[in-house]
């Protein structure tokens, strides 16, 4: 091959090029060593195994990250782990293409735009962060101590909640995850149980289980679902209550397809049949629960005939249902629910009549029922964490969580609160916001009010691992490393099979992405917080292992995990002390009724559709979790849009197919993005249906962008729920416009005069 | 300089001219020099051949190379358009990495995965500089020219501004004429 | 010989994807194709009530694979050794085989021309065309014969999360996939017309085998009619096609 002079450039040119001096003269260096290259076994053989914790949902299942030349090429799960093994779900697998997804945070960005255009520049960590802290000090300054507010989730925020809290904020931590989704179980079975029951269920030992709306199968909690299923093998009978056939329904002895909104209604007729015939478990009562004789009068007269009007169901399923519970008692599993934000006004109800229903019949503390968990004592206060000059907290004159009495529970402040006082500046100004892993629009009840927040605000930023939503109205974004990259917290198990695990870096953090501790520690610095003092997350993390007589190096020659022997039962027998009011189970909340709310749940009608109208309902994907994954090219693949599931009556008479593409309209007059038709059997005519978390406003997430409908942006009319102030979201109506064309509900399932409902008003359209 | 030593320095300004435009090392003389290019190769801009200031120029580099957006994405990696679709760090940069590693060199520690095309260009110039046409050529027909196409021609429908339009034509030119004349 | 088989208990499978997800990333198959993959059936009624189930599907390693007959590849001599008794035996194979020990269907990518036939003729779908490989050949499941070779189970099996998946040698009459497909029913997916003995088999509820069958059954394929350039492959074709006919009923 002959070299030749291939370009011909003027003399002029080759004059300057030879006059410039490069800054920068070349990226490369001569190779020194032969770095081995891994070679030869196939597929993922032969990797190199790192344990780790898995965030590609909120259940943290252990894994292993499978590294060959530097490159992450297969997750798994931690075969040490007693709960999932080596086995791990569609999104755990797919965490490779979060990592290498060319559409991930790389730097800093500032930005240049108007606030929702997603144009940004690139900046420096230190010009990042000096805005950041620049900006919080002049809004407090300004405005007061709590005019700054976080919206934050997960583990990763913790720190950033340290330090809005060491600022002296009381919206110190907004967790949309309390506020717009398991806020109403969590009060209610910790005011019952006096802990925090969680999902604390023994599946795997119930001769039979109950579901409100729980559908395993497409919401996925591997090591829950696994002992689901061998539950389901030894025998269990399975009752899903559920206005739609779930992929639990399609395991189910027992389908009652409820009228929504109806659920407390139906547990109410079930106590009341349970206590009238005398089925409930008298010793146990006695022994362990207080109230009861309140509770019975409050439910008497509520009969299975009652419920079965107000629920649109036969009265022999009802019986056949709660017959089947009670014949086996008390080892039976009545699933508390995750996400709970359903219509506001009666979720508290709700939950809290599950309990009792689970109480009475002695289903607690027994193999089957209800768990207790097992403590796992790890040491969270660190010095070398905690802040040695936090403001002093000076209360606001009115707080956010004035309007309701049991926002105490929850750290932080309600999100609707937050929300609109930042428009309208009452009770108090809120200037600035600091979001971190949480995409506001898709999450929040109302997203067109919260963009109208934004807009009102002097400064906001993100954390984000991916371009979402809201650092698309950001006005510094910060890439955050994730989970593949970073150290976080020590995570324990305290259920039916407790460890002890940590998340730890499988690769190096790409570009310039950070560790949430790093952040967090540069940006206390220059507010001028003496804490997060640990040089680098193993210190902290040694000192919190050191409690149980561990060490990174230590665990990890353990495989990464260490399990400990569970004691979830108790004996019923025996007078409990639980952490309650009155030291028993609460089947009567004093405190309730102290604050003119309910003592015992109490059924309140939810307004039914419109007519002309269906309600619109959602839930979760199986290859997805909320609004998280769809841009994963994996994932993406595997369900690129979600689809509507309407009633197969109900579509015949509105001349629609499956796969027609449809627009729904809500009742203030707001439009989704285009959807595609499910025709199916397997939903009432009064519902639809379609999983959370698509529709995509962010352009930046090129594979998720405009993919489905939101389910979110369709949530304009909410309902504030009295006990801690979180928002509903399945109140809401829906008709559907087809080529131009509105398309009308039939109305195949008739009302009762018990039910009301709802009255359209008008509302002006984003 | 002699002939080809013009064409390894080009090279290495136009690998500068695909990094990110930070303040430390950016001068005038890369817009000059680019301007002259254009000259040269009579290449015209369809944008306004306006001059930008630096952060206009760091936020149009944002645009396209570091988050771009809906409409085909611009990123500069192998990776991305080589084998599997899309991602970073594939196939695309293990092949990148083993022609560096038979011309005796490694990439130097940098925030960016190291089939990025300002790495690829700084590495042909060295080629040059070495003399290694045979490798050259290798890495043009077997590596970079399978994925520089495609990135060319998302930047160009991108409707960057012209000095990044200009850019991009230059480099074409070159590596499309290397591979014509030098390595058919 | 043996045959390895896999059961899918549909009572266990919960729909989740996770086995197409790990064989996707086992194997690095690239988007939008597939080795392994699930469907998602109803909630449509039967006669024996509503079914809302899931069709996780592979390929089959059929007893009598009519895509090895489609392959229009040049026979070679290739050796085989047994990997338990270290047995060999000579057999001559196109660029896709069943291999004699474990009845796995392979296929040689070094021979492999790339002209889809056996992608085509496949009535269940389990072939692709790579096309985003520079030398376009055909690709699908292995039952991960080379993790196999290192005493590892397949990627799919692994990583289901209900242990929906039983794989094994099905001519042990002790393995558990024996046992499911002799003593509990497990049943593969064949209609009178299309019987190629597939070695995949799925065991659940009435309702959901009868939405399965109705819904995810081998369909014709119209690989006959496919065109091609050469005259030779054609006359293969006819010839393999006249074993399609020998299936169906007049």
């Amino acid at each position: 091959m002959k070299r030749r002079d291939f370009l011909k450039l003027s003399a002029a040119t080759c004059a300057t090029l030879a006059g410039m001096e490069l800054e920068r003269k070349g990226l490369f260096s001569p190779l020194n060593a032969e770095a081995a290259v891994e070679k030869g076994l196939p597929g993922s053989l032969g990797a190199k195994e790192i344990p780790s914790v898995c965030e590609m949902c909120f259940w943290h299942c252990p894994i292993v990250g499978k590294v060959k030349n530097g490159r992450l090429v297969k997750i798994e799960g931690n075969p040490k782990s007693p709960t999932n093994g080596h086995r791990v779900c569609a999104r755990g697998n797919s965490g490779i293409q979060l990592l290498y997804d060319p559409d991930r945070t790389k730097y800093p960005m500032k930005r240049v735009g108007p606030r929702g255009s997603g144009q940004w520049t690139r900046i420096s960590w230190d010009e990042a962060l000096d805005e950041i802290a620049y900006n919080i000090q002049k809004t407090q300054k300004k405005y007061g101590p709590h005019s700054i507010a976080l919206f934050d989730h997960g583990i990763a925020s913790e720190f950033y909640k340290e330090i809005f809290k060491a600022l002296g904020t009381e919206n110190y931590s907004n967790e949309p995850c309390f506020f717009q989704c398991l806020g109403a179980v969590s009060l209610a079975y910790a005011v019952t149980y006096g802990y925090q029951v969680k999902e604390r269920v023994d599946f795997e030992n119930a001769k039979v289980m109950l579901f409100f709306g729980t559908h395993y199968g497409e919401n996925i909690e591997v090591s829950n679902i696994r002992q689901y299923i061998k539950g389901l093998q030894r025998g269990a009978k399975l009752i899903v209550v559920d206005p739609r056939f779930s992929a639990a329904a399609g395991k189910a002895d027992i389908w009652l397809p409820i009228r929504p909104g109806t659920d407390v209604a139906l547990l109410i007729a079930w106590i009341n049949y349970v206590i009238e015939n005398n089925l409930y478990d008298k010793d146990f009562v006695e022994t362990n629960c207080y109230g009861f004789d309140k509770l019975k009068k409050a439910v008497k007269g509520h009969s299975l005939e009652w419920a079965a009007k107000i629920c649109d169901l036969k009265v022999k399923d009802i019986k056949r249902a709660i017959d089947l519970l009670v014949a086996n008692k008390p080892h039976v599993t009545i699933h508390p629910g995750r996400h709970s934000a359903w219509y506001g006004k009666t979720d508290v109800h709700r939950h809290r009549a599950m309990a009792i229903l689970t109480a009475i019949i002695g289903a607690v503390g027994v193999k089957g029922g209800l768990y207790f968990p097992t403590p796992i004592h790890i040491k969270k206060k660190l010095e070398c964490l905690e802040c040695k000059n936090k403001r002093k907290f000076v209360p606001p004159e009115t707080s956010l969580r004035d309007d309701y009495p049991f926002a105490y529970f929850f750290p932080g402040t309600p999100t609707d609160a937050i929300i609109k006082a930042t428009i309208t500046g009452k009770p108090y100004p809120i200037k600035l916001w600091g979001v971190t892993c949480v995409n506001l629009l898709q999450t929040i009840a109302d997203p067109y009010q919260t963009m109208k927040a934004i807009e009102n605000l002097d400064f906001i930023f993100t954390s984000e691992i991916l371009p979402t939503e809201p650092a698309i109205w950001a006005d510094i974004v910060l890439p955050e490393a994730n989970y593949l990259e970073r150290y976080d917290a020590v995570y324990k198990n305290t259920d039916l099979y407790p460890y002890v695990t940590v998340r730890q870096p499988v690769v190096k953090p790409m570009f310039e992405a950070k560790s949430p501790y790093w952040i967090a520690k540069q940006l206390a610095k220059r507010l001028g917080l003496e804490m997060f003092e640990c040089e680098s997350e193993e210190e902290y993390l040694n000192e919190m292992l050191a409690s149980i007589n561990l060490s990174l190096e230590k665990l990890n020659k353990q495989g990464g995990i260490v399990t400990f022997k569970a004691h979830p039962y108790k004996d019923p027998k025996e007078e409990w002390d639980l952490n309650t009011d009155s030291g028993s189970i609460q089947l009567y909340m004093d405190s309730f009724e102290d604050n003119d709310l309910d003592p015992v749940p109490k059924y309140e009608p939810i307004p039914a559709q419109p007519k002309g109208y269906a309600r619109m309902v959602y839930g979760r994907s199986p290859v997805h979790t909320f609004s998280r994954t769809m841009n994963n090219l994996w994932l993406h693949n595997e369900c690129p849009q979600n689809m509507l599931w309407i009633n197969d009556e109900c579509a015949k008479r509105m001349g629609l197919k499956t796969g027609d593409i449809v627009t729904m309209e809500n009742q203030d007059g707001y439009k989704s993005l285009p959807i595609a038709v499910k025709v199916t059997p397997g939903i009432r005519p009064d519902t639809v249906y379609l999983p959370h978390g698509f529709g995509s406003r962010s352009p930046k997430l090129t594979k998720a962008y405009l993919q489905g409908a939101s389910d979110q942006f369709m949530n304009t009319y909410y309902v504030d729920d009295p006990f801690f102030g979180g928002s509903s979201h399945r109140t809401n109506f829906v008709r559907l416009i087809k080529d131009g064309k509105v398309l009308e509900f039939p109305e195949l399932r008739p009302i009762p005069p018990e039910i009301p409902r709802y009255k359209i008003q008008k509302k002006s359209n984003a | 300089m002699s002939e080809y030593e013009n064409i390894s320095k080009l090279l290495d300004v136009l690998s500068t001219c695909f990094s990110f435009p930070d303040k430390s090392f950016w001068t005038d003389e890369l817009f000059d020099i680019i301007d002259i290019l254009s000259k040269d190769f009579d290449i015209k801009c369809s944008a306004s051949p306006l001059r930008p200031n630096l952060k206009e120029l760091q936020a149009e580099y944002t645009r396209l190379f570091i988050n771009t957006g809906v409409g085909k994405i611009v990123a500069p990696y192998a990776s991305v358009y080589l084998d599997d679709i899309g991602l970073l760090c594939q196939e695309g940069l293990d092949e990148a990495i083993s022609f560096y590693r038979k011309a005796g060199l490694y990439p130097l520690p940098s925030s960016e995965p190291q089939d990025h095309i300002m790495h690829e260009l700084s590495f042909l110039a060295r080629l040059i500089e070495k003399n290694n046409w045979e490798l050259l050529c290798e890495f043009l027909n077997h590596h970079l020219m399978k994925w520089f196409p495609s990135f060319y021609s998302r930047l160009l429908e991108a409707k960057p501004i012209c000095f990044y339009e200009q850019v991009a034509k230059i480099t074409n030119l070159i590596l499309s004429q290397a591979r014509e004349e030098v390595c058919k | 010989m043996g045959q390895y088989a896999m059961v899918i208990d549909l009572n266990k499978c919960v729909g989740c994807h996770a086995c197409a997800l790990a064989c996707r990333a086992e194997w690095g198959v690239p988007v939008p194709y597939h080795r392994s993959w699930v469907d998602r059936l109803g909630p449509e009624k039967t006669p024996k009530g509503m079914s809302y189930t899931f069709h996780p599907a592979l390929c089959n390693h059929c007893d009598h694979p009519i895509c090895v007959e489609a392959c229009v590849a040049e026979p070679v001599e290739k050796e085989f050794t047994d990997p338990k008794t270290g047995k060999k035996v000579k057999m001559m194979v196109k660029a896709t085989y069943k291999h004699p020990f474990t009845g796995i269907v392979l296929v040689d990518k070094d021979r492999c021309l790339g002209c889809g036939a056996c992608a085509v003729a496949c009535p269940y779908g389990a072939r692709y065309v790579d096309k985003t490989k520079a030398k376009p050949v055909v690709d699908k499941c292995t039952f991960c014969f080379e993790r196999l070779e290192h005493g590892e189970e397949p990627a799919c099996v692994k990583t289901c999360i209900a242990d929906a998946r039983i794989f094994g040698d099905i001519t042990d009459k002790n393995s558990e996939v024996y046992k499911l497909v002799h003593e509990k029913g497990a049943v593969p997916l064949v209609t009178k017309d299309i019987d190629l003995g597939p070695n995949v088999y799925y065991l659940g509820q009435e309702k959901d085998i009868f939405l399965l069958k109705k819904l995810c059954s081998p369909k014709k394929t119209p690989w006959i009619s496919q065109n091609l350039e050469a005259p030779a492959r054609r006359e293969l074709l006819k010839t393999a096609a006249k074993k399609l006919l020998d299936f169906e009923k007049a």
